[in-house]
């Protein structure tokens, strides 16, 4: 095969390798994301932060919350749902980080399987 | 059978047949529950063959590290015989015992009890939100393949316009009348298969257990896409039979070669770590015995 054609279908191979581990990251970020609370699945991002915050800040202690398959949520201490929520999204975003800067260093599919 | 049920807990059904050691998967699997879960009491159920091969092939250390129980029951498995692949380029026949899956709800030792098949590798500590849950039923309503392929078509639906397929993967039930029913038509379905499989147009030939929950799930569901049984969430990762496991790097880390089905010739690099994991290729496992134990024994700290 030429070689600049052997070339191109490795870069592209590692390409497509690459593209499958930014996605498999990205899906245990997810995984960490997702907060059960109160019989309800929630997803710590900064739209429900936010929302749960605005709450909070508007002096409410508690308050029905529509969840992610859209059943109303009952959460009585809204602190308490604050606080779990960012420890879910920073845990999920710290290693999102740590993982994504460890596939963007790595050139060649050697590297991405710590070969 | 223990009467009083108590706590929580993972059960693993193993029945081996003369081509697959499901013992071995099972220990794997429990081992890796005792990992990575915290509600991590483990029982196998199995008959009184595979209890035998176990004395004969596991050492006790292993076994006991792996299990807190074990139910044997006498039984006759019923033939249904199924074609597995191990990557695209070698196929098999073995038999596939799974028609007394739905007496788990009689078998299990536990109140709040997640089944699993014995090659469902837990990686993480993600199910046990559940077991704090007031859910009565839990399942996979969806799955994907490696590279995020989507399920095949017969895995989306039971036929092209039935009802959703869900997966008996991971079946989590309680002790509510909910989960008794919910095994009641699971049982019914199993003992009128012909006939759900004219009334739901599935090919009959092969029993499928995923049918069955997925038939229980429509019908208390209200017949209709409601919410009642609870859908574990995330889709549930199927390494399916074509792909094969490349490398264990590690206890919840692992390297696979996954097979393209448009394009055959293609098999692509993908690692998956810390994530939960559906092996469908068996004897990729059994290849990869040691290096799996490797991980597992610095877990458990079995010599």
């Amino acid at each position: 095969m030429d070689e600049r054609l052997e070339k191109a279908l490795e870069f592209a191979n590692y390409r497509i390798t690459l593209s499958t581990q930014k996605r498999n990251v990205r899906n245990r970020m997810q995984i960490l994301q997702t907060v059960h609370y109160s019989n309800g699945s929630f997803l710590a991002n900064p739209e429900t932060i936010g929302f749960v915050k605005a709450l909070i800040d508007s002096n409410k202690k508690s308050a029905v919350i529509v969840d992610q398959k859209e059943n109303p949520i009952e959460v009585k201490d809204l602190q308490d749902f604050l606080d779990t929520l960012i420890e879910s999204y920073t845990e999920a975003s710290n290693e999102y980080k740590v993982q994504i800067d460890k596939i963007n260093k790595s050139r060649n599919i050697k590297k991405l399987m710590d070969w | 059978m223990i009467e009083e049920k108590q706590g929580n807990g993972v059960c693993i059904i193993a029945y081996n047949n003369n081509q697959l050691d499901y013992v071995q998967f099972a220990h794997m699997t429990a081992a890796h529950v005792k990992a990575n879960m915290k509600n991590n009491s483990t029982t196998l159920i199995t008959d009184v063959g595979t209890a035998a091969w176990i004395e004969e092939s596991v050492p006790t250390r292993i076994h006991e590290a792996c299990f807190d129980q074990i139910i044997i029951e006498d039984i006759v498995h019923e033939n249904n015989p199924r074609k597995h692949l191990d990557s695209p380029w070698t196929e098999f026949n073995a038999q596939f015992s799974n028609k007394n899956k739905n007496n788990i709800y009689k078998l299990t030792p536990y109140e709040r009890t997640l089944l699993i098949d014995s090659d469902y590798f837990i990686m993480n500590n993600y199910y046990d939100y559940v077991f704090d849950s007031d859910y009565p039923v839990a399942l996979h309503k969806n799955a994907v393949y490696p590279e995020w392929r989507p399920p095949y078509l017969n895995e989306q639906t039971l036929n092209e316009g039935g009802i959703h397929h869900w997966w008996s993967t991971a079946v989590y039930f309680d002790r509510s009348e909910e989960s008794q029913i919910f095994f009641d038509i699971w049982a019914h379905v199993k003992e009128n298969w012909d006939y759900y499989s004219l009334l739901y147009q599935f090919p009959p030939n092969l029993f499928r257990t995923d049918f069955c929950v997925s038939i229980a799930t429509h019908m208390l569901n209200g017949f209709n896409q409601d919410n009642f049984i609870h859908d574990f969430d995330l889709p549930l990762l199927n390494i399916d039979q074509k792909d094969d496991l490349i490398e264990v790097k590690g206890l919840n880390d692992w390297i696979f070669l996954s097979h393209n089905r448009r394009e055959p010739w293609k098999n692509i690099l993908t690692r998956f770590q810390d994530q939960n994991i559906h092996m469908m290729n068996k004897r990729a496992i059994t290849r990869h015995n040691d290096s799996i134990w490797q991980g597992l024994r610095g877990a458990l700290n079995i010599e």
